[in-house]
């Protein structure tokens, strides 16, 4: 028997079951329900907001503004004292640092005002020298503070910058001394004048004197390459509220030594000029003598 | 409104689908009874059954572009109430138990009490015929009570309970046969059948 059949009473049962209707304001409701969730879809459009924008964006994350700008300035802070920090820690390496042999010639230098100009002119750097301003003598405002000279009791409100003691020759900075002192008479007199020593030694040793004299040379020159380097020049400018009367002594210093070396110039043209006219009073003479002898073999062929 | 007497119901859907929306109307028209009752007879519960279908076409609202052709509309239309008033039902569960055990550790037993709004107020309309066999459907496991009420109430044929369900045709039949089976015995003090 089939299923359907066997249920036919119960099934007619269930379908004769009444029938339940939908109330009258259905639909109306149906409506209302459906335009609540278009206005509600239509308030609530899914926009992607920027990354900036949901970070700053919500009122509750405002303190986060002033809170990573200070978290960023701290990190910039950090960043260039660091850098700075390396700089110097190369400038102090234990490389550069002095011995102790060499601390006592740093002693000695600090005492003399002169040598401590020198050392001031070995500042880094001091190889990017502008080549077109060498050459050029800088020139001097204030004598009465080149008179002056370096007070002892000065003391400079900038650091002073760290000199490698190994690169500063002792000797040699106080030969410059005793030159520069003898540049100034020059400029007085318009004549060299050499101490009862140099004149000595000029005299026993010759080869000395001509290395002096290239010395003096290569120094002056690098003397006039420091003063014509813009990051000199920078240098002096920050020290030149308060530090004119080094300059001032620098800058006679170099006057000195650029008439020195003119100086020097004329004595090897004068020299120069004697060589070649001895040279030529001989070639003159041996030529005489040679034709003095050919007359005197030709008298001689004629007379056989 | 009458010009869409005419069309069938896969037609009213696809000119819905092309933003016609007296379509819509249409088909509200035709399946609101439909469903209601479907939803009565599933629930037991006709204020609930009305929000169920009222959820139901707004569905169909909602996702009318995903209706294919493929089937019959009523096919999908009903799947959809029968997938809301699934999801109903079970939120319903969770909601209508009270564990009192949590107020009252010292006692180990679990006093479980069902919630149930059926009160006989609420069906003074219908006959006491068709409470109790409405009580003997709900009774029903929800499986067999949804095939049953899809075929013996809203007279669905095999084929689209099938579809609806997505069970095979075997499973289909079994359970309908098991189901009233089952709502015979429920039934039987009230309606002594005759064994054939």
């Amino acid at each position: 028997m089939n299923n359907e059949e066997q249920h036919n009473e119960l099934r007619e049962k269930l379908l004769k079951l009444p029938r339940a209707k939908a109330r009258e304001g259905f639909e109306n409701e149906l409506l209302r329900r459906i335009n609540l969730l278009d206005t509600g879809s239509a308030k609530s459009p899914v926009t992607k907001s920027s990354f900036w924008e949901s970070l700053f964006g919500r009122r509750s994350l405002v303190w986060s503004v002033p809170a990573t700008s200070v978290v960023v300035l701290a990190i910039v802070f950090v960043g260039v004292y660091f850098a700075f920090y390396k700089s110097y820690d190369k400038q102090n390496t234990p490389e550069n640092r002095p011995s102790a042999n060499q601390q006592s010639s740093v002693e000695s230098l600090k005492i003399n005002p002169l040598s401590q100009e020198n050392a001031k002119n070995d500042i880094p750097g001091k190889d990017i020298a502008n080549d077109l301003e060498i050459g050029k003598t800088p020139k001097v405002d204030r004598k009465s503070d080149m008179e002056k000279g370096l007070n002892e009791t000065f003391i400079s409100p900038f650091p002073k910058p760290v000199v490698s003691p190994s690169k500063v020759n002792v000797i040699d900075s106080r030969k410059e001394s005793t030159i520069y002192e003898k540049a100034d008479e020059i400029g007085k007199t318009g004549k060299s004048v050499r101490s009862a020593d140099e004149v000595e030694s000029s005299i026993n040793k010759g080869f000395i004197k001509e290395e002096k004299q290239t010395e003096e040379s290569t120094r002056i020159k690098e003397t006039e390459k420091k003063l014509s380097s813009p990051l000199l020049k920078d240098v002096e400018k920050g020290k030149k509220g308060n530090d004119d009367k080094a300059v001032d002594k620098v800058e006679s210093k170099e006057k000195a030594d650029t008439n020195n070396q003119a100086d020097v110039k004329k004595k090897e043209e004068s020299k120069k000029k004697d060589d070649s006219k001895k040279k030529d009073k001989a070639k003159k003479s041996e030529e005489a003598k040679k034709k003095e002898s050919l007359e005197k073999l030709k008298e001689e062929i004629k007379e056989k | 409104m009458p010009e869409y007497r005419k069309y069938t119901d896969e037609e009213l859907i696809l000119k819905f689908q092309n933003d016609d929306v007296e379509a819509f109307n249409e088909i509200v028209f035709r399946y609101k009874n439909k469903v209601v009752n479907f939803l009565y007879r599933y629930t037991g519960d006709r204020d609930e059954a009305e929000d169920l279908a009222q959820d139901t076409f707004i569905k169909v609202f909602r996702s009318k572009h995903l209706y294919k052709e493929i089937a019959k509309f009523s096919t999908w239309f009903y799947t959809i109430a029968v997938n809301t008033a699934k999801t109903n039902a079970k939120k319903k569960s969770r909601m209508s138990t009270i564990s009192i055990s949590d107020f009252d550790p010292e006692n180990e037993k679990d006093f479980d009490l069902k919630d149930t709004n059926q009160t006989p107020e609420d069906n003074a309309n219908a006959g006491i015929e068709n409470y109790y066999i409405q009580q003997a459907i709900n009774s029903l496991e929800e499986d067999f009570r949804k095939i049953i009420i899809l075929r013996d109430i809203e007279d669905l044929d095999y084929e689209e309970i099938v579809k609806i369900t997505g069970l095979p045709m075997g499973t289909v039949k079994s359970r309908i046969n098991r189901g009233r089976e089952k709502l015979k015995k429920l039934l039987i003090d009230i309606y002594p059948y005759k064994e054939s």
